[in-house]
């Protein structure tokens, strides 16, 4: 029966590719084991992350193997992914003003989506995430005019939904290989989804006046740049600021409808229209991120 | 253009040190890393296996055999030729930088005086 120690060991070496796994992981567990003191029960601090880092940079020489295109692709299915949390993170929020059963299966068929991406099946995700599109923009009106109303309405919401469908649609050219470890995708979406939110709250009571969407962009784009800087990786870097430039792009939409027409449309008030200036920020940060992962995985040497 | 090869990672150059004496499995590795760096470079094993597939994959070490002890799975490595050589002229580029600073009359002064 396998250790405490080994099991432990084992976990950690999820971080790594799967088919590395397979021809190396008896090995390196070998040699983790050989290293453990006699009675070890936990696995060594400085092992652990050397596992965790090593993995992730594997997972990068590995992809960048098959080329430019595949790190765009998987880049951009976990911006999709992101998009798709975010907008979750919305839709359960709407959940509060009673809007019949239509409201109720938008977050549930984004759910499923996030979880078939996440998965590797990206292909059931785009059409979970057009099914949801469809569910959405019936809004909650019944004659035309009410259901153009409520797509102008939630312009942003529709419009990110389509971004995050024309990622995954783009990134179905990177195969199906699954890009990071499930826990690294459901770590993202807990923090796009959940922390947003959450933060913006404690915000408030701090007194803060910083606008929900930085916040929204923050936490995500600050994650995904700080695992791309230490794996090499320019994927989550790509993801990231692909994320802050759809926010940017949204907003903007909005704050030059509110400028130019007085157009006031949902959740881009004057919040929103001061968040473009940070949105531009992380947007760019994001970039650099990526553009230096990028270096350091093109230029990795002996 | 061409770029003069950057100096060599320390993890890699200890690495291909350890392997000079003949062929060694990952723990053997790291030990005798250890003991050659007078126990200043202790590698894990994420950093080992990262060095080590860099090193198969441009030909500096090649798996020389594998067997199974005791439901163990262990890999022994080897030094090819090529190998070899790049440890040599990393060898030789360090000594080269460090007489620049060794071979002052200062710092051979102070080489036998306290420090």
């Amino acid at each position: 029966m396998p250790s405490a120690l080994e099991r432990r060991y084992r976990h950690l070496l999820s971080a790594y590719p799967d088919a590395y796994r397979e021809t190396h992981g008896e090995e390196i567990l070998t040699t983790l084991m050989d290293g453990a003191a006699p009675g070890q029960v936990r696995p060594d601090a400085r092992e652990a992350i050397g596992l965790v880092v090593g993995g992730l940079r594997t997972r990068a020489r590995l992809a960048a193997e098959e080329g430019r295109a595949a790190l765009w692709a998987d880049g951009l299915r976990l911006a999709a992914v992101l998009l798709l949390a975010s907008l979750l993170s919305e839709a359960v929020r709407d959940l509060a003003i009673p809007s019949g059963y239509r409201a109720l299966l938008v977050p549930v068929l984004l759910s499923v989506a996030i979880l078939a991406i996440v998965a590797g099946v990206t292909r059931v995700g785009l059409i979970v995430v057009a099914l949801a599109g469809y569910v959405a923009s019936l809004g909650s009106g019944f004659s035309w005019s009410w259901r153009i109303g409520w797509v102008v309405a939630n312009y942003d919401f529709l419009a990110t939904l389509v971004v995050g469908a024309v990622l995954l649609w783009y990134s179905l050219r990177g195969g199906r290989r699954r890009p990071w470890p499930g826990w690294l995708g459901l770590a993202v979406v807990a923090i796009a989804g959940l922390y947003g939110h959450g933060a913006w709250g404690l915000g408030l009571v701090l007194g803060l006046r910083i606008p929900p969407s930085t916040y929204e962009l923050v936490a995500p784009i600050a994650f995904l740049s700080a695992i791309a800087l230490v794996g090499n990786d320019p994927r989550p870097a790509i993801a990231a600021a692909a994320y802050a430039l759809v926010h940017l792009a949204v907003g903007a939409f909005g704050a030059v409808l509110l400028v130019t027409y007085g157009v006031n449309l949902a959740r881009l008030g004057p919040t929103g229209v001061q968040a473009l200036l940070p949105a531009l920020a992380l947007t760019a940060a994001a970039a650099l991120a990526a553009t230096v992962s990028g270096r350091r995985l093109a230029g990795e040497h002996l | 253009m061409t770029r003069a090869q950057p100096p060599m990672r320390e993890p890699t150059y200890f690495t291909l040190a350890a392997l000079l004496d003949g062929p060694l499995h990952g723990y053997g590795i790291i030990k005798r890393a250890e003991d050659l760096s007078n126990r200043r470079l202790r590698l894990t094993a994420g950093t080992l296996y990262t060095a080590l597939d860099r090193l198969t994959a441009t030909g500096m070490v090649d798996v020389v055999r594998e067997e199974i002890v005791s439901g163990r799975a262990r890999r022994y490595y080897e030094l090819t030729a090529a190998g070899r050589e790049a440890v040599r002229a990393e060898s030789l580029r360090m000594a080269e930088a460090a007489r620049v600073v060794t071979e002052r009359p200062d710092m051979t002064a102070m080489a036998g005086g306290s420090v």
